[in-house]
């Protein structure tokens, strides 16, 4: 006790020391309370002049003292972690005694947690259930691939085993790509009639994934139904090498600070080669040419400033492939290839203290050539854009969200089609096609973020209006959306959003031969009410309703080719948990109901959309069943895609061969698609240095025959089954290795 | 008694910043305050040392002990409120620990203390979200092999070491034994060193990681011997005091009663 009274007397003589030098010294006081914006004392907070040393620690009560001999104009500061730091310019020779009060703003906006928007998936907590990138990577059968795990999220229908995102029912030309801001228009490999097979991306180069499937901000243009925003990863801090071989592809990542000084350089590479696992799995006389693929990514990144960074992107793919078709009473053969390249060059960085500030301009190109009998089209498709958004706080409650962006587009296609859809012989009847369509939209938007609207502290407000227009189609629209959030217990948040959106037509309808270049725009209203309950730190659920009424979509007209008469609707209803599931098995369950219903398009009636996959469920879990084995399962359910059905033929004599009869459209339904995927991981290190993975995949383990599609006999009174890509059990085995 | 302490340094500190002092009085009087503050655990003292270092950092930005002690003390804290579920300032802590050492990094590649210590800040986000293992703990690994190639004496990048391959689950390389044999290591090189460096914190928690990796392999007398050594060197060293040491006599009582039976 002794110690203890010793020290606090040499404590007292020491300030009584201190007091009466700077008494000789003039000194002044300092003192005061902080508070934050709820007017609640805040303790800890670091208060002193700059550039000196002269300060304090508030305490408990938000109360500080302090002297100094200072003169003149000073510069109070006051910091504290997750405020805003304060400033403020004082002139000590105006008074004595300095008596303040400071108010510090949050750094983060009070109600940032819970201002998810309805529909959205990403990354962070901050953009609704969470989709790691992790989850990617060991998602069962999907290959590591972005689409194909983004595929198991509600809201997405399993039209078909194809990449392509077909967003609650409707086309996926209605569902933009964008990374670091530019556009992505193929970023698929083996692009078909009914989409690509994988992405071109390779996930390790990317950071963020953000998904909405509906009710989406402002700052998107030209999309009637969903966003995928992916965001790559900055400069590296260390050099890694993974190398990855499967009996499907290799491939190789890299990563390497170039400088100390914050600039790094990543980079990948792979190549699909089809061959091994049609050889182990049988299927390898379907091909006349392996289909393989190959694609590059590079991104150069550096930091130029303590806020600045600028980063460039670039990739190429390519692909091709042979397929023996099986047309009405005979084989041919599909031939299709395709190459693309991309380059995007980024810059971001604060100005004005309050605005992130980021560019983007990007070139893309892609080529593709399909061939099938007297089909012969040769595609290009190339875009130019400059986007650049701004985000600005206006208060610890407010941001502003404002920009721009302009994008040219040319797209051609030429070529040789089928005279008759139903005639693709090789020496039937083609018409020549030589479509353009070379446009440039321009759009700008502003949008609000407000939380703690009308004062509540739990009601948040995301809204904005955006305008674009296109020439030289003089298409113009302006588009207002809304979303609102209350958070009504500390794990329950309602949602409520609702826009208006606009897109153009799919290029091709503008063709002057057999389009309407005078086609307006298509629109869509969504309304979505959702509610996300927070059931633990690691496990989310959430179940929405939704509705959307589509107006002005093509419709065929017999003089001018298309008109905008088209319309219809989708409603429905999605469900996901995700998490510990059951405590022990960490996954998600997925479930979406939806009936959508269009005329559209040769549609003579509003009938089912050729998308309309009514239920829609997938199960995903992983398990560890020690720490360097895990076991996943991937179980999907989905009804059956509609289709025409072929309900007789008419012999054409001047062809010579029978013209299908079709009944409704839409009328029928190819049987309810199923699959479970098992995936069987081993992780260790070999050599005690290099962190490997091991995997087996097995595909369809239950050998489910899942149709693709129909074909025929010559007079079509005979169908017979195609099967999907994965329409019978495939094996898969592959490793990964990092240095 | 202790609160009694802990305000006399305060007040100590506290008047010491009112007068004229330079970068070095501020780091000084900031590294007493978070060896007290982790000795203690008390938030109030390790936010006051925070204040220091970056009242410090501020006033000569390229001030490399400044910078690191701050980096340091948001590590410090981060733990503090890991402890304490405050979610929030964890991420808020942890992330500019991460931030600052990241920069000093990126400075000087062949800084071991803060290459070490970044280490262990990142190995600290795993724990919480294994999801990250993927994505950083490879980084992490590699940073305790650099850290420990330039600095292999160094016992801040021993206990790094140590921490690290405790933590690391064996079929990623973790080992209790060869963490035991880091901990080892750097307390005997922590006994030998002058106590004076420019950074000298860490004796305490080498002593405390010892004692755990002897829990861990149920060698609950070294254990012991271990922690009592810790609380010879400060008697009011909270973690050891109240939590490690009396948990570990519980387990030697049981594992002796087990082996009796």
């Amino acid at each position: 006790m002794k110690y203890i009274y010793k020290i606090l007397l040499v404590s007292i003589i020491t300030s009584a020391g201190f007091y009466s030098n700077s008494a000789a010294q003039e000194i002044k006081s300092i003192n005061g309370l902080i508070k934050d914006i709820n007017d609640e004392p805040l303790a800890y907070v670091n208060v002193f002049i700059q550039d000196s040393f002269d300060g304090a620690m508030s305490g408990e009560q938000g109360s500080f003292f302090f002297s100094t001999d200072k003169k003149g104009v000073i510069i109070l500061v006051a910091s504290l972690m997750g405020y805003k730091k304060y400033e403020k310019e004082i002139n000590l020779d105006s008074e004595k005694n300095i008596n303040i009060e400071i108010v510090l703003e949050s750094s983060l906006m009070s109600t940032e947690a819970i201002m998810v928007t309805a529909s959205s998936y990403g990354t962070a907590e901050d953009n609704g259930v969470v989709m790691t990138s992790m989850d990617v990577i060991t998602t069962p059968g999907g290959a590591a691939d972005m689409f194909q795990s983004l595929k198991t999220l509600p809201g997405i229908t399993q039209v078909s085993e194809s990449a392509q995102l077909f967003v609650r029912g409707g086309d996926p030309n209605e569902t933009i790509t964008l990374l670091d801001q530019a556009s992505l228009y193929h970023p698929f490999t083996f692009e078909s009639a009914y989409g690509g097979l994988f992405s071109n991306i390779n996930t390790e180069t990317i950071k963020g994934i953000f998904f909405s499937s509906g009710g989406f901000s402002s700052r998107y243009g030209n999309v009637l139904s969903g966003v995928l925003e992916l965001t790559t990863k900055n400069e590296p801090e260390i050099s890694l090498l993974h190398l990855g071989v499967s009996l499907a592809s290799s491939d190789i990542y890299g990563q390497v600070p170039v400088s100390i000084s914050s600039t790094g350089l990543r980079f990948s590479a792979r190549k699909s080669y089809t061959k091994p696992i049609f050889w182990l799995n049988g299927g390898l006389d379907d091909f006349t040419v392996m289909p393989v693929s190959s694609d590059a990514n590079i991104t150069l990144s550096s930091k130029y400033s303590y806020t600045g960074r600028i980063k460039l992107f670039s990739s190429i793919a390519k692909d091709e492939q042979g397929v023996h078709v099986k047309l009405p009473g005979y084989m041919d053969e599909f031939i299709g290839a395709s190459n693309s390249n991309f380059i995007n060059l980024q810059v971001t960085d604060i100005i004005f203290k309050n605005m992130v500030l980021k560019t983007s301009l990007s070139k893309t190109n892609y080529k593709s050539s399909w061939k099938l009998g007297i089909l012969d089209l040769n595609r290009k498709d190339s875009g130019l854009k400059l986007r650049s958004d701004a985000e600005i706080d206006i208060s610890s409650s407010i941001k502003l969200l404002t920009g721009f962006d302009v994008e040219y587009r040319d797209a051609n296609f030429v070529g040789i089609i089928p005279a008759e859809d139903f005639d693709l012989r090789i020496d039937g009847n083609g018409e020549v096609i030589n479509a353009g369509f070379n446009v440039t939209r321009s759009g700008v938007y502003t949008e609000f973020e407000i939380s703690k609207l009308f004062g509540l502290p739990d009601l948040f407000f995301i809204g904005g209006l955006r305008g674009d227009a296109i020439s030289p189609l003089a298409l113009k629209w302006i588009d207002p959306r809304a979303n609102f959030g209350y958070k009504i217990t500390d794990n329950l948040t309602f949602n409520f959003g609702w826009g208006i959106f606009h897109q153009h037509p799919d290029p091709r309808l503008y063709s002057s031969s057999d389009g309407n270049p005078n086609l307006k725009a298509m629109d869509a209203t969504h309304y979505i009410a959702s509610l996300d309950y927070k059931i633990n730190k690691v496990s989310s659920a959430r179940i929405e309703g939704y509705q959307k009424k589509y107006n002005k979509l093509p419709l065929e007209d017999a003089v001018l080719n298309y008109n905008n008469k088209g319309y219809g609707f989708a409603r429905g209803m999605d469900i996901m948990i995700k998490g510990d599931l059951f405590g022990i098995i960490d996954g998600w369950l997925s479930y979406g109901f939806i009936n959508t219903k269009r005329k559209w398009m040769d549609f003579e009636h509003l009938s089912s959309s050729s998308f309309d996959i009514t239920h829609n469920f997938t199960f995903i879990s992983k398990y560890n069943i020690t720490p360097s084995f895990q076991v996943g399962a991937n179980y999907k359910y989905a009804t059956g895609r509609p289709f025409d059905p072929v309900i007789g033929s008419n012999f054409i004599p001047a062809l010579g061969i029978y013209e299908p009869v079709y009944g409704n459209k839409n009328s029928a339904r190819f049987p309810t698609y199923q699959r479970l995927d098992l995936r069987l991981t081993y992780l260790t290190r070999l050599f005690d240095k290099y962190f490997t993975v091991f995997y087996l995949e097995d595909l369809n383990i239950l050998d489910i025959n899942n149709i693709f599609g129909y074909s025929y006999n010559t007079d079509y009174t005979k169908r017979f089954n195609v099967d999907s890509y994965f329409g019978k059990r495939t094996i898969v085995v592959g490793t990964r290795l990092s240095f | 008694m202790k609160q009694f302490l802990i305000l006399s340094i305060l007040i100590s500190v506290l008047t010491v910043i009112g007068s004229t002092q330079s970068v070095d009085e501020l780091v000084k009087e900031g590294k007493k305050l978070v060896e007290q503050g982790n000795i203690t655990f008390q938030e109030s003292v390790l936010v006051n040392a925070r204040g220091l270092f970056e009242r410090a950092a501020l006033s000569d930005p390229e001030n490399y002990l400044a910078n690191y002690y701050t980096g340091y003390t948001d590590y410090r804290l981060a733990t503090y409120y890991m402890k304490n579920k405050d979610n929030t300032k964890f991420k808020q802590y942890i992330k500019s620990s991460e931030k600052i050492l990241r920069t000093l990094t990126r400075k000087n590649d062949a800084d071991a203390e803060s290459l070490s210590l970044l280490a262990t800040v990142l190995g600290i986000q795993i724990s919480l979200d294994p999801d990250l293992g993927q994505l950083i703990g490879q980084e992490a690994a590699i940073l305790i092999s650099k850290s420990l190639k330039i600095s292999p004496e160094n016992p801040r990048v021993l206990l790094h070491a140590g921490i690290s391959k405790l933590n690391t689950p064996e079929f990623f390389g973790g080992s209790k034994e060869k963490a035991l044999e880091y901990f080892k290591h750097s307390v005997n090189i922590f006994e030998k060193i002058n106590k004076e460096k420019a950074i000298n914190w860490g004796q305490l928690d080498a002593l405390a990681w010892l004692g755990i990796a002897y829990t861990r392999l149920e060698k609950y007398d070294s254990a012991i011997s271990a922690f009592k050594r810790a609380l010879e060197i400060e008697p009011e060293f909270g973690w050891v005091k109240y939590v490690l040491l009396p948990s570990a006599e519980k387990e030697s009582i049981k594992s002796q009663k087990t082996n009796s039976e």
